[in-house]
């Protein structure tokens, strides 16, 4: 059953339901203008930005993961992925929510960037946007063609490449409408999926015997996922990653143009708020702390060792094949794979309105039409789905966690300024560089710099969060020019606003 | 952790993430639903689909 043949079945079903939705949405109401591409026009209700929320922010990682953090730190590894990750959508919120009131028609985050700090600083945004979304679609390529190659022996680098294709090729036809409607149906989806597989697998193995796998690897030296914290909810390397983890996702949240464009596509401000809390708190926060818990303890009940696992993200497409057989495997890759391509598609979707708002319109064609931006915003978008594909070819055998943990030191240091300058006017842009600058450095030097592999991760991704909110809470008190931000109000963008 | 405790944890986080789905899987349901009912009629402009919360 877990053929070759099958596996590239997988990947047309999904294609072929990719292209009916994307027919649907044309023929409905089609894209009329930039507007209606970018932001889905503005009027989208509650239910479907939590859903899409949601399923955004299940990454590959987020299943694969966590999964391994499970297996890495015991009963507390998916409850330290999962929370690590939620709390930069408490930041974010109170972010979107700002940002709709102080400027209600912007569309991009290097937009108010650039009223606010100006063209210098809001380039260096653009910047740290399009390789954030890179970095995020390329992984979840990599985590796609991790769970085909292990399920279906398919080549890891052709099934890298067409899913990046897939997703570009599907958000270039259809914006962040179709990022949506598909992140709805994939979501209907992935809820059967863990409803369906995760009691399957807890009836197979037995939580007490994932509860007696866990406690012989507390106490038993022989065991080969030995770890005395296995138990000990409060383990400190657990709790130390979980901290970690909120500095890795804050640049991936906070500077995700993606999340902005679905909080600028929701019909109210009351809707967007409900709809983030909803779908990550209630619906996405438990999802992580599942799978760590199940495959984790399941991990731990085999006594298999983590190169039997196969490449260190093997520990869930292991469990779901030992448990399921082929069926199950078969179902695991198809949740990768609605994973992979609603997280790509809605990072897409949010590059397509930087690189449409803030660089071809800016830059490349100052007169362009809205007919020339929406051709420029499909075809830019093709272009990068197949520079993902090339990218992710040379990630074979790479680990998604490693990724992961190191992303959090280039993509923390620019948080700080752009939240304290949503709040304060005091920020100036020197400063606001300046906070990049030291924090990105150091957090890079500590990584490189320190010799000890369990802390130099923790130690560059803590500076290069939390140095530039020093720097800034320490320059404030001694800037006496204030920004007003009632000027934003009035800001126009050069293309037509569906409010 | 005791068994004990083990065993609310896992149940505990498997009912939140039932309840969690389930909520925005109506909600969604029913938006969709208003939307195909809207488009059906296109004269009728003035149809919110959007929850009051």
């Amino acid at each position: 059953m877990n053929t070759p043949i099958m596996g590239y079945s997988v990947i047309i079903l999904f294609a072929v339901i990719m292209t009916a939705i994307t027919l649907f949405i044309n023929k409905k109401d089609g894209n009329q203008n930039v507007d209606d591409l970018l932001t889905a026009g503005r009027r989208v209700p509650f239910g479907l930005v939590a859903a899409s929320v949601c399923v955004a922010w299940i990454w590959t990682g987020t299943i694969m993961a966590s999964a391994e953090a499970g297996v890495w730190f015991g009963i507390n590894g998916g409850f330290n992925y999962a929370w690590g990750a939620v709390v930069p959508f408490m930041i974010f919120i109170p972010i979107a929510l700002r940002l709709r009131k102080i400027m209600p028609k912007t569309t991009t985050f290097i937009e108010f960037i650039r009223e606010r700090f100006g063209t210098q600083l809001a380039n260096v945004y653009l910047l740290f946007g399009i390789a954030l979304v890179l970095y995020v679609c390329v992984m979840q390529a990599v985590g796609i063609a991790y769970a085909f190659e292990y399920t279906f022996h398919l080549n890891f680098k052709v099934v890298a490449f067409l899913s990046a294709v897939l997703f570009s090729s599907f958000i270039a036809m259809s914006g962040l409408k179709g990022s949506i409607y598909n992140s709805v149906f994939q979501f209907f989806i992935i809820m059967i999926v863990i409803f369906v597989t995760i009691p399957l697998i807890i009836k197979s193995v037995g939580l007490e015997n994932m509860y007696e796998g866990m406690l012989r690897a507390a106490t038993d030296t022989s065991h080969p996922q030995h770890n005395p914290d296995a138990l000990n909810f409060f383990g400190s390397a657990g709790w130390m990653y979980g901290l970690s983890a909120v500095v890795i996702a804050m640049g991936q949240v906070v500077l995700s143009q993606g999340y902005y464009s679905t909080a600028a596509a929701a019909s109210s401000s009351k809707g967007l708020f409900w709809a983030y809390l909803i779908g990550t708190i209630l619906a996405w926060l438990p999802i992580p702390i599942i799978f760590g818990n199940v495959i984790g303890g399941s991990v731990y009940h085999l006594g298999v060792s983590s190169e039997e696992l196969g490449v260190s993200t093997g520990a869930a497409p292991y469990i779901f094949d030992y448990f399921l057989g082929s069926g199950g495997a078969i179902i695991f890759v198809i949740m990768i794979f609605m994973a992979g391509l609603t997280t790509g598609g809605n990072g897409l979707a949010g590059l397509q309105a930087m690189l449409t708002i803030d660089f071809y319109k800016r830059y490349v064609n100052k007169q362009a039409t809205e007919k020339q931006q929406l051709m420029f915003g499909r075809g830019v978008i093709f272009a990068l789905g197949i520079t993902i594909g090339i990218c992710s070819l040379f990630l074979d055998g790479v680990s998604l966690l490693t990724i992961d943990i190191f992303s959090g030191i280039l993509f923390a240091a620019p948080t700080a300024s752009l939240i304290i300058g949503l709040w304060s006017g005091r920020l100036n842009p020197k400063v606001s560089l300046l906070s990049i600058v030291i924090g990105l450095a150091s957090g890079l030097t500590a990584y490189f710099m320190i010799g000890n592999d369990d802390l130099n991760w923790f130690v560059g991704n803590m500076l290069s969060l939390f140095l530039p909110f020093i720097i800034i809470m320490i320059s404030l008190p001694f800037t006496h020019k204030k920004y007003d931000f009632n000027k934003l109000k009035n800001y126009q963008p050069e293309h037509k606003i569906n409010l | 952790m005791s068994f004990g405790a083990y065993q609310f944890f896992n149940w505990l986080i498997f009912i939140w993430c039932g309840l969690g789905m389930l909520f925005i899987a109506i909600a969604s349901i029913r938006e969709v639903y208003f939307q195909l009912k809207k488009s059906g009629k296109p004269k009728d402009q003035h149809t919110s689909t959007d929850i009051k919360m």
